[in-house]
């Protein structure tokens, strides 16, 4: 829970980074209605401010749109969710490159282990 | 908001004191019938208890609400009492009407307990009778009405200094001084007070003069006690004894003043630990 | 309503309601000064951590909005008024202690709220113990010190009330009921109220903060937001706090 936030980005980011990750995994799927600013407040135990700015940044990205009567939406344009989706997956790649650079690895050898890793996926789908 | 206040304060002491009243009143039971069965062991024996449990019925009603006002003020509870959206003079004349109240009805408790063993010991209506004449020859039964007031207010003094004291020895400068305090302040308030009292009732020139040569008569006079024991000391034979009344006139005073200063206190020097 | 916050970070001002004014606050305990010469501002809609070693100055700032302590240099004004019994209408406090009756059974102080407090929600508690799995027949002295907590905590929550004051409610509970005490406080919350809660566990609870103010040597040392404290500072509010207090 708090022990998830890392110190020194601000709450609001970080839930925001989960509230996408729910986003674009499908997880809430798109055009799905949004519970209150509170509910999810309760939900993520944050603060319902910082749950409401979260929710605002995302609609900036129109990752959500709000419907005046009606709510908050997850939002139904597949290309900002794919769009999404590959900017996490390339901080991702960022992040798994710049770690095995720190291990020592060079280029080579992480294309090597990451082909490696994949054909024993591959292999596990196989088996099942 | 008073009525509220009442009704949790009735609550809380009903848990306790009727089960005393109980106890009174079985042992009264127990002396009516032994006495009725001619048993005299038991009649004297049951009889001699009532007087003590009239007695303890006094005491450990004192006890009971002096107790429960410094609970329920100033221990934990009082978190929640002086944050309840009443003024703290509320929370003061609760108490107060609720202790007091419960002090009268024992001490009615205690009267019909000792008249019943009193009727355990052998004193009979005529016996009785007789004494009532006795006083109405002196006119003395008028002093009832006089002895019931004087009660009721000394009850009202000691439970407003008992109050006085616990509060003021739950101000911030007494924290060190530990639970003792409030037994000291309430020593040094008793005495002071008792003092001033009598030095008013002596010297102050207001009083009740009683005639004692053949009908006895009282009157209101401005003659002070002095001269009056002076008189008495002399070894002259008295016609006149002088009572010296400004001392009740204090009394109610100080009632006014103490259960004033508690409320004063309360709203603005408590603070609880 | 939930910009009400935003100001800090965008720049606008927008008009606040400030429930609760403090300025020039002084209190002494002898010579021992707590609180120097404080100046604050509560605006309603916020959760806000008071945070401070344990000693008196946090508590101290609590039990004079409470109106519980009366002598005090300086102005304190909840909802414009001074301290007294108009104010504890609007406050909803929970001491550190047990206040309680604790001869009693836990129902009596669902009575005792319900006939002094107005907006006291009667069934929202009953909901809650239920939940809590707390028995309103139980008498409190027979609670475990963790139960007692839980049912002042529903208690004080259950009062529509326009500040709650919150002092420590968390100490002495297990990880798995703080978080149920959180998720009350934050259920129970609303943008009308304001929530002001003192604590030295600040790991747990930073996520529910708006603002956190730490006082320390008798004066506010930080009051600042959350986000604000992360940003300028790269800490957690628990990493400002152990570096503002080091010894």
């Amino acid at each position: 829970m708090s022990s998830d936030f890392s110190s020194n980005i601000p709450i609001y980011i970080q839930i925001m980074n989960d509230v996408k990750l729910k986003i674009v995994s499908g997880e809430w799927e798109a055009g799905k209605r949004l519970q209150s600013v509170r509910e999810l407040a309760v939900e993520f135990s944050v603060n319902p401010n910082t749950m409401q700015r979260a929710l605002s940044e995302l609609e900036r990205d129109e990752l959500l749109y709000t419907e005046r009567t009606s709510g908050r939406y997850v939002s139904q344009d597949q290309s900002k969710i794919l769009k999404a989706r590959d900017q996490m997956a390339e901080e991702y790649t960022d992040n798994y490159y710049n770690s095995m650079l720190k291990l020592g690895y060079k280029k080579e050898e992480i294309v090597y282990v990451v082909s490696n890793k994949l054909d024993g996926k591959r292999e596990e789908d196989k088996n099942e | 908001m008073l009525r509220k206040l009442l009704k949790y304060e009735i609550k809380d002491t009903a848990r306790v004191i009727p089960f005393f009243y109980l106890i009174a009143m079985f042992f009264a039971v127990m002396a009516l019938v032994a006495k009725q069965l001619n048993l005299g062991w038991l009649t004297g024996t049951s009889s001699f208890i009532l007087i003590l449990v009239g007695i303890a019925v006094v005491i450990i009603t004192f006890v009971v609400v002096v107790m429960r006002f410094y609970k329920n003020l100033y221990s934990n509870e009082g978190y929640l009492m002086f944050t309840l959206p009443v003024k703290p003079q509320l929370l003061l004349a609760s108490k107060t009407i609720v202790a007091f109240t419960w002090i009268v009805i024992s001490f009615v408790v205690a009267i019909v307990a000792i008249c019943v063993s009193l009727y355990g010991f052998g004193v009979n209506g005529t016996m009785l009778a007789e004494i009532m004449s006795e006083f109405e020859k002196y006119g003395l039964e008028k002093v009832i009405y006089f002895l019931i007031p004087m009660i009721l207010l000394s009850i009202l003094y000691l439970l407003a200094q008992i109050f006085f004291s616990i509060t003021v020895a739950n101000r911030p400068a007494f924290y060190g001084m530990g639970a003792a305090s409030a037994f000291l302040v309430f020593l040094a308030t008793y005495v002071i007070l008792q003092i001033v009292q009598s030095v008013l009732t002596i010297f102050v020139p207001f009083s009740i003069e009683l005639n004692l040569v053949g009908n006895v008569s009282a009157s209101l006079s401005t003659k002070n006690m002095l001269g009056s024991l002076l008189e008495n000391i002399n070894g002259l034979t008295p016609t006149n004894i002088t009572i010296g009344l400004s001392g009740y006139v204090f009394v109610v005073i100080m009632i006014c003043v103490l259960f004033y200063l508690i409320g004063r206190m309360m709203n603005r020097k408590v603070s609880l630990r | 309503m939930w910009y009400q916050i935003n100001w800090m970070v965008k720049g606008r001002k927008i008009k606040m309601s400030k429930i609760i004014e403090i300025s020039s606050l002084q209190k002494k305990y002898g010579s021992k000064t707590v609180l120097d010469n404080i100046s604050l501002s509560f605006e309603k809609g916020t959760i806000v951590g008071l945070l401070g070693p344990n000693g008196c100055g946090k508590t101290s700032l609590i039990k004079i909005i409470a109106g519980l302590i009366n002598d005090y240099r300086g102005k304190v004004t909840i909802d414009g008024n001074i301290p007294n019994e108009y104010t504890k209408s609007l406050i909803s406090y929970l001491p550190e202690k047990t206040y309680l009756s604790e001869n009693n059974k836990a129902e009596y102080a669902l009575d005792f709220f319900e006939d002094f407090y107005a907006d006291f929600d009667r069934k929202k508690a009953e909901e809650m113990f239920k939940q809590f799995k707390l028995d309103p027949q139980q008498k409190i002295k027979s609670m475990s010190k963790g139960m007692q907590e839980k049912v002042q905590l529903i208690l004080v929550m259950s009062r529509k009330a326009k500040v709650y004051l919150l002092d420590e409610p968390l100490g002495g509970l297990d990880p798995a009921s703080r978080k149920a005490m959180l998720d009350i406080i934050l259920n129970n919350y609303s943008e009308d109220s304001l929530v002001l809660l003192s604590t030295h566990l600040i790991n747990d609870v930073e996520r529910i903060f708006d603002r956190v103010i730490m006082i320390g040597e008798s004066k506010v040392l930080i009051d600042d937001t959350v986000d604000n404290i992360r940003q300028t500072t790269g800490k957690s509010v628990e990493g400002l706090f152990e570096e503002v207090f080091k010894c």
